[in-house]
């Protein structure tokens, strides 16, 4: 009975990265299957992927739509925290409420509705309507970290600093921010990954400029094959970079 | 047909991460809890789009499981897994049972141990401190995280698209049919709404419990 637990663990642990396991496993696959019996290694299919254009045009737009997005993302969010944290404003609760009610509504419905005003409004699709497309998702999430961190001892550091003169701009810039670090840090972290991965809206959104989860997407098309799980693991390697960047710089400066 | 799915994985997800987050809670020794969290947690962050395409690598006909199966002299020869609704409710269930654990964490940690101890003190069993004590304790992060389930499950397109292939479709799959194929916006929007309004009413059924500002 004691070992059960443990049991427990380890299974959950197989059931959790199986998976992915699998996927890295079999990227350095030397055949042209991914399944077993494992042959290899052999780097053969990373070299295959960075050789691709397609691949590496679609890399770039991820990169650049990632941190364009939650650049934005996190600026409106933060105007909006400070805006609603430290000003009395009427109907603050509902807006508060309208800034993160979208959190429920699924990334489908959010690129349907952006799909929609686009056509109607007679935009055309690029990577630019994918990075608003992002914004619109990663908006809410941002606002919500930095308000959930906007505390007392900020506002008194900034009674201070306006006491002795500084203006409103050199308020934010010099005391807000800086102190707000943390939650700035993480909610950019956050977006960073969610826009990286995200699939649906840029499915929608964009016509010839993808970016990587849509061309895996188009890949998969033709079946299981070693280049995508060169592909996936490549991605999965940025996205647990990130994350780990994120719990070492952000939570663990949190704790101390 | 998304319903039946949505609250299968829900069902299905909470039984599984309970008892992963309480053995992470009380039996992993503190100073690891944080590492052992993270790991749970680590494959949460693969894209959905490669997450789905390696449960098909892992369900395939000539996949590690089938092979393994055969290998174990448990088949003679391989079953169809993947392109099915168990292919689906799997790849959904892999990801919610990393998130649920992590709410359901958060919740254990912050109860305080005397409710416990005081529980058994007074002559209860292990299980009735479970259900009488923990469990309506815990009943909020439960719930809430049992609600975002539902939320990202019943909307998701991609891993019914992937894994479930094409014997039965999900409201998002509808959705995107009437999108790609027929261009018919007013009757996707309409999809849309549907599903919005089924968010809606899990939300009024739950809204008692729900705690989102604790997230």
């Amino acid at each position: 009975m004691r070992f059960l637990p443990w049991l427990y663990l380890a299974a959950a642990f197989v059931f959790i990265y199986l998976p992915v396991g699998t996927l890295v496993l079999f990227s350095f696959q030397d055949g042209s299957l991914p399944v077993p019996p494992f042959d290899g290694p052999s780097l053969r299919w990373y070299g295959e992927v960075l050789a691709d254009d397609d691949m590496t045009d679609a890399l770039i737009n991820s990169i650049l739509v990632a941190l364009g997005a939650s650049t934005v993302a996190v600026t409106l969010g933060f105007l909006a925290a400070y805006g609603l944290a430290r000003h009395v404003l009427p109907g603050a609760a509902l807006l508060r409420g309208l800034l993160i009610a979208p959190l429920t509504v699924s990334y489908l419905i959010v690129g349907l509705g952006l799909l929609i005003v686009l056509t109607r409004a007679g935009l055309g699709l690029s990577i630019w309507t994918v990075a608003t497309g992002h914004v619109v998702i990663n908006l809410p999430l941002a606002f919500a970290i930095i308000y959930a961190s906007m505390g007392v001892q900020q506002e008194s550091a900034e009674r201070a600093a306006r006491d002795l003169g500084a203006n409103e701009a050199q308020v934010v810039l010099l005391i807000t921010v800086p102190m707000l670090m943390p939650a700035i840090a993480a909610a950019f972290f956050l977006s960073m990954t969610f826009s990286w991965d995200e699939f649906i809206i840029a499915f929608l959104l964009t016509r010839f400029d993808v970016t990587l989860p849509v061309e895996i997407w188009s890949m998969l098309r033709s079946g299981l094959s070693p280049r995508l799980n060169a592909i996936g693991s490549l991605v999965f390697l940025v996205s647990v970079t990130v994350v780990l960047i994120l719990e070492l710089l952000v939570f663990r400066k949190r704790r101390t | 047909m998304s319903l039946e799915i949505t609250l299968t994985v829900t069902a299905v997800s909470v039984v599984l991460a309970y008892p992963l987050a309480w053995i992470i809670a009380f039996r992993v020794p503190q100073r690891w809890q944080r590492l052992v969290l993270l790991l749970t947690i680590l494959p949460f962050w693969t894209s959905y789009v490669v997450r789905s395409y390696a449960w098909l690598l892992v369900l395939a006909r000539e996949g590690i499981v089938n092979q393994t199966l055969i290998g174990m002299g448990l088949l003679s020869e391989p079953v169809t897994l993947a392109n099915t609704r168990f292919a689906t409710v799997t790849g959904f269930v892999h990801f919610f049972v990393m998130l649920l654990t992590v709410t359901i964490y958060a919740n254990l940690v912050q109860l305080s141990p005397s409710y416990r101890r005081a529980a058994m003190d007074l002559g209860a069993s292990a299980f009735q401190t479970f259900r009488h004590v923990i469990l309506p304790l815990t009943l909020p992060g439960v719930v809430t995280g049992a609600f975002l389930t539902f939320v990202l499950c019943i909307g998701d397109y991609v891993t019914p698209q992937i894994l479930g292939g094409n014997n039965e479709l999900t409201v998002p799959q509808l959705i995107m049919v009437q999108l790609g194929r027929r261009a018919d916006f007013p009757l996707a929007a309409a999809l849309a709404i549907v599903l919005m309004a089924i968010v809606t009413l899990a939300y009024l059924a739950s809204a008692r419990w729900l705690r989102l500002d604790r997230l």
